[in-house]
């Protein structure tokens, strides 16, 4: 993009690009940002039905984030799913990126059969599947342990690597691979060193996919871990602040704040990366 | 990082695919030893942790299972106790209505979206980053922040409806029927169009810039490029993200149960809300687990054939 | 499935022999103890707990762990817990009794428990409620009584003054509702709405399941009477939004200024007294305005229910003698009055030396707290408590009867016709096991 635009250019983007853009940003924004704006309220103003919702005119408060850190592990929750999550996803893509391979390009027996088979593991609501996972669980002995998660979230994030990182596999062309390995490389070397440079966007996406689910999963973490120590943030969220008839709105939106904020950032720095990666290789 | 190396290779490797030939060769055929050791690690995973449950569920399916008890075989017993029940019909239609509708939204907005995020290149990093937001936070938390904004007494919506004078009285957004239908899969589209999106995005990124340049001098506007180029290799991705979408959509529990918990009147009930209340609560795992897979078969078929196309069309070459 | 055992077996030592974890080891000799229960409305409730399992863990050399969830996450704890034959010694049930015949055959046998008990705090309040199928398979624990909050200011303003019957708020209601201040009583998916609606249909004499816990008494003329009052208590008295309403939306109406009058348990007033909550437009604290009076009689009775807390030992615990020797410890009358009074009378013991507890004297608001107690009862009432009755709670189906009729979407007697199949369906379901 050369950076002789003009004002007539510029102002055509604006009307064909970031003014239809704008909906889809507020779309996106308007809960967050109400939730950001619920944790900062006193509660006099949150529960006052004449108070404008989305202003605040009584003054910020941190108290929610107060009672957050100091009444509640909040922290060691958040400890744990980083832990969860990260474990859990690299897991993940790497046996996706192992599966994806052979599935995409070698013809092996039972080839087709597997990749189905995948797939249809989907077709299984986890709200049904948690009570027998949580029979093999303990059988394994890792109840009550974060390595429960670690080891059940694959399950379903692994089905979704595969199949992401076959489709990016199947876009490369195989006269390069067989030049590679025309060049001495075995399979696992071309997969390292040829395939995967190019499937990068794939990779990543893959990962970024599995790392958000392990990140908002719920269920299992509710059922296979019980120490209030070892919860990860959702949980404890939702066991600490929502008591019977009473939910503690601040205290619930300042967990969704702090919860979203370190992954947040940490997607706009990948994301950048990312697309950078795509455009060089775009543009050539 | 080594991100940026890469870089290098992606574009060599493109640009050299498309100038070679798109010939097979049976050198890379067959390697079978290779392949099993590859798929070895998640094929194991899946077969302690989802096969084995998946078989059992089919089973509680068919039996008068209750939990903590395997029950006995009662055969299709439950699925048609199911199909007498008013409740259960009416959260059919409630699935189909909500899963069809949420997909459409989703894919019609999500490649709109991906579009013009493709073309966006200023504050590009925080545009990008702005829509993808409702995929990261976490999801049971963001549901309650929907329910916070619809909430009868406080709802930010009316308000702000009534303070700009557009209505003079509260909409019922969850007490009535259809607009408490209408608030779920708004929530549900919400939540997956960035899924949509971003990956649409990261398709459209991977088109080769040559295969517009050429349909461009083939004489194609705009229209004709996204029809002929950009339709036709977004379809394996496409289909990937709509057939997820879908299973996810037909499975969603959360937002339901957190916004109306089925109401009113069991008109937003999905598979999941309905079978958790049955199987969870009521302990009749058979009776839930039979409403859980009621459409099994017919996904089944579904993913079959779709995965089939998909297949054909990245063979294509 | 006859090798389901076998499979298992195999399959997760296959799994455990691939992802090296290995078998649990048979923890040494230390004795551990554990207990899941619900964050309890009151938060202080949870801490007393907490400090009287510790103080008994201490005293007997025991490690106790307390682990609190929402008490909406605590039926799939349950039934992944029994699914798996593992998990907490001790557990909270509920709400309401089913558990017990739900889980019949997965619960230790507490009736020496029970007896330990009762004779030192003045007996049971209603014994005979709680023994399922001739056992007790769990204490009942607490319960949050429901009495009527109201608004006495608007109460002053509208002219009205001691409503008591059923009639009378509906009246409180309509001129409530023409000053902007509806009554307000859930008719959606949620207890409360179970609560207040079973509590109108007992006042006209109606109810869903005679007293041999097998007839249907859904359709009577009595039903339809309480159908015709609550439509009339929906058109006139209150805002449509009822019918989406969970148990937390009468609070919020009640502490937002805006509901004259709601049927519920004292959190609300709890909350608004804690938060300070204002009447909007004054600077009158509105937990200065709220009392709490009876639960409301109709023409044939008094009667309400309410969510029935229980305490259960699982008969795969570990420590099943130390559960039982924890529970014993907790239900001593000092330990039950101190956990009573952390809870300001919310939570109230199924004991009838508890319910005349000082803490029901030390606010006004709580005066009626143990009238409302003594009448009342099981939702399956007067039938016994069985899966299937808590079924028909867990579906909704009586919230659904009322508000499919109320908002026009059937008549009256649709409505009962629908209700009477799905109960039947429910009950015929669950016949065959017992």
């Amino acid at each position: 993009m050369s950076r002789r635009t003009s004002w007539s250019r510029g102002s055509r983007s604006l009307f064909t690009l970031y003014l239809p853009v704008a909906p889809f940003v507020f779309f996106a924004l308007f809960p967050l940002y109400f939730m950001l704006v619920t944790s900062l309220k006193k509660n006099a103003e949150l529960y006052n039905v004449n108070a404008a919702p989305f202003l605040i005119r009584q003054g910020v408060t941190l108290g929610h984030y107060e009672l957050l850190s100091k009444d509640t592990m909040f922290w060691s929750w958040f400890v744990n799913s980083v832990l969860v999550s990260v474990a859990a996803t690299v897991i993940s893509v790497v046996i996706g990126i192992l599966a994806a391979y052979p599935l995409a390009r070698l013809r092996f027996p039972g080839a087709d059969s597997f990749g189905v088979a995948i797939f249809i593991t989907y077709l299984v609501p986890p709200s049904l599947l948690f009570l027998p996972l949580s029979t093999v669980v303990n059988r394994l002995g890792l109840s009550d342990t974060l390595w429960a998660l670690i080891v059940t979230y694959p399950t379903f994030l692994v089905p979704f690597c595969t199949w992401l990182l076959m489709g990016y596999f199947r876009t490369v062309p195989k006269e390069i691979e067989e030049c590679a390995m025309l060049d001495g490389c075995n399979r696992f070397q071309t997969l390292l060193r040829i395939l995967l440079p190019v499937a990068v966007p794939g990779v990543i996406c893959a990962a970024l996919f599995a790392f958000t689910l392990s990140w908002n999963e719920f269920l299992y973490s509710l059922v296979f871990v019980s120490p209030a120590e070892l919860k990860t943030m959702t949980v404890g969220v939702f066991s600490e602040l929502i008591r019977g008839d009473i939910y503690y709105w601040g205290g619930l939106m300042a967990g969704a704040c702090i919860g979203s904020l370190p992954i947040v950032i940490a997607y706009v720095f990948f994301l950048d990366y990312y697309v950078s990666g795509l455009t060089a290789g775009a543009v050539k | 990082m080594q991100l940026r190396t890469l870089n290098g290779d992606i574009a060599k490797f493109t640009s050299r695919g498309e100038a070679a030939a798109r010939g097979l060769s049976d050198f890379m055929a067959r390697d079978t030893s290779v392949a099993y050791t590859f798929v070895a690690p998640a094929f194991f995973l899946l077969l302690f942790l989802v096969a084995y449950p998946f078989v059992l569920s089919i089973w509680f399916s068919l039996s008068d299972a209750r939990v903590g008890e395997t029950g006995s075989f009662v055969g299709l017993d439950n699925f048609q106790r199911l199909l007498r029940s008013d409740i259960f019909r009416q959260t059919l239609k409630n699935s189909l209505v909500f899963t069809s509708i949420a997909l459409l939204l989703k894919t019609i907005f999500g490649m709109a979206l991906a579009l013009l995020l493709f073309r966006v290149a200023r504050f590009k990093r925080l545009i990008r980053g702005a829509v993808l937001l409702p995929f990261i936070v976490p999801t049971a938390l963001s549901t309650l922040v929907w329910w916070w904004m619809f909430e009868p007494l406080y709802s930010v919506v009316n308000w702000t409806l009534k303070s700009l004078h557009v209505v003079n009285k509260d909409i019922p957004w969850l007490p009535d029927p259809y607009l408490a239908m209408f608030t779920v899969i708004l929530v549900n589209t919400w939540r997956g169009l960035p899924f949509f999106a971003i990956t649409l995005l990261a398709g459209l990124v991977a088109i080769p810039r040559e295969m517009y340049e050429a349909a461009e001098s083939d004489g194609a506007g705009p229209v004709g490029r996204f029809w002929y180029v950009t339709v036709p290799l977004l379809k394996p991705v496409l289909a990937v993200v709509i057939l997820f979408s879908a299973i996810f959509t037909l499975a969603d529990f959360n937002i339901v149960y957190i916004l109306t918990k089925g109401g009113p009147m069991n008109m937003t009930h999905l598979f999941a809300t309905y079978s958790f209340a049955l199987g969870l609560q009521g302990g009749q795992i058979g009776q839930g687990a039979a409403v859980s897979l009621f459409l099994f078969p017919i996904l089944l078929g579904v993913v079959f054939t779709q995965l089939r196309l998909v297949r054909k069309s990245t063979t294509y070459e | 499935m006859v090798n389901r055992r076998h499979f298992l077996r195999v399959t997760a030592g296959g799994a455990a022999g691939v992802l090296v974890a290995g078998g649990a080891p048979a923890i040494a000799q230390t004795r551990e103890l554990t207990f899941l229960t619900i964050a309890s409305f009151v938060p202080e409730t949870d801490k007393e707990l907490k400090r009287q399992f510790e103080d008994w863990g201490a005293k007997n050399k025991v490690k106790v762990r307390l682990d609190i969830i929402a008490h909406l996450q605590l039926v799939t704890k349950k039934a992944s817990e029994v699914q798996a034959r593992s998990g907490h010694d001790l557990t909270a049930l509920g709400p309401g009794l089913g558990d017990a015949d739900l889980y019949f055959d997965h619960l230790v046998d507490l009736n020496d428990v029970a007896a330990d008990i009762a004779p030192k705090n003045g007996g049971w309040l209603n014994q005979n409620d709680y023994l399922i199928r001739g056992k007790w398979k769990l204490l009942p624990w607490w319960m949050p009584p429901f009495p009527m909050a109201v608004r006495t200011d608007l109460l002053e303003q509208i002219g009205e003054k001691n409503p008591d019957t059923w009639e009378d708020w509906l009246r409180v209601g309509k001129k409530g509702k023409a000053i902007g201040h509806p009554f307000g009583t859930a008719m959606g998916h949620s207890g409360d709405a179970n609560v207040t609606l079973l509590s109108i249909m007992w006042s006209y004499g109606a109810s869903y399941v005679a007293k041999d816990g097998k007839t249907i008494a859904i359709n009577s003329p009595q039903t339809r009477q309480a159908m015709e009052f609550v439509k009339r208590l929906y058109t006139e008295a209150m805002d449509p939004e009822v019918v989406a309403w969970d148990d937390a939306s009468n609070n919020r109406c009640l502490n937002a200024g805006k509901c004259i009058a709601i049927h519920n348990p004292i959190s609300a007033y709890e909350s608004a007294k804690r938060d300070k909550v204002l009447v909007p437009g004054t600077q009158k604290e509105i937990a200065d305005v709220i009392d709490h009076v009876n639960t409301p009689r109709g023409p044939v009775d008094r009667r309400t229910t309410t969510g029935y807390w229980c305490v259960g030992i699982w008969n795969f615990a570990k420590n099943v003698d130390l559960a039982k020797d924890f529970l014993r410890y907790h239900f001593q009358p000092d330990n039950q009055a101190r956990w009573v009074e952390a809870g300001h009378g919310f939570n109230m013991p199924f004991l009838t030396n508890l319910t005349k507890h000082p803490v029901y004297k030390s606010d006004k608001q709580y005066r009626y707290i143990p009238e409302v107690a003594k009448v009342s009862v099981p939702p399956s009432w007067p039938g016994p408590t069985t899966a299937a009755s808590q079924q028909v709670l867990d579906l909704f189906i009586i919230p659904d009867m009322f508000a499919q009729h109320a908002t026009g979407k059937m008549t009256v007697d649709q409505a009962i016709a629908w209700a009477e199949k799905e109960i039947q369906e429910i009950y015929a379901g669950r016949k065959r096991k017992f």
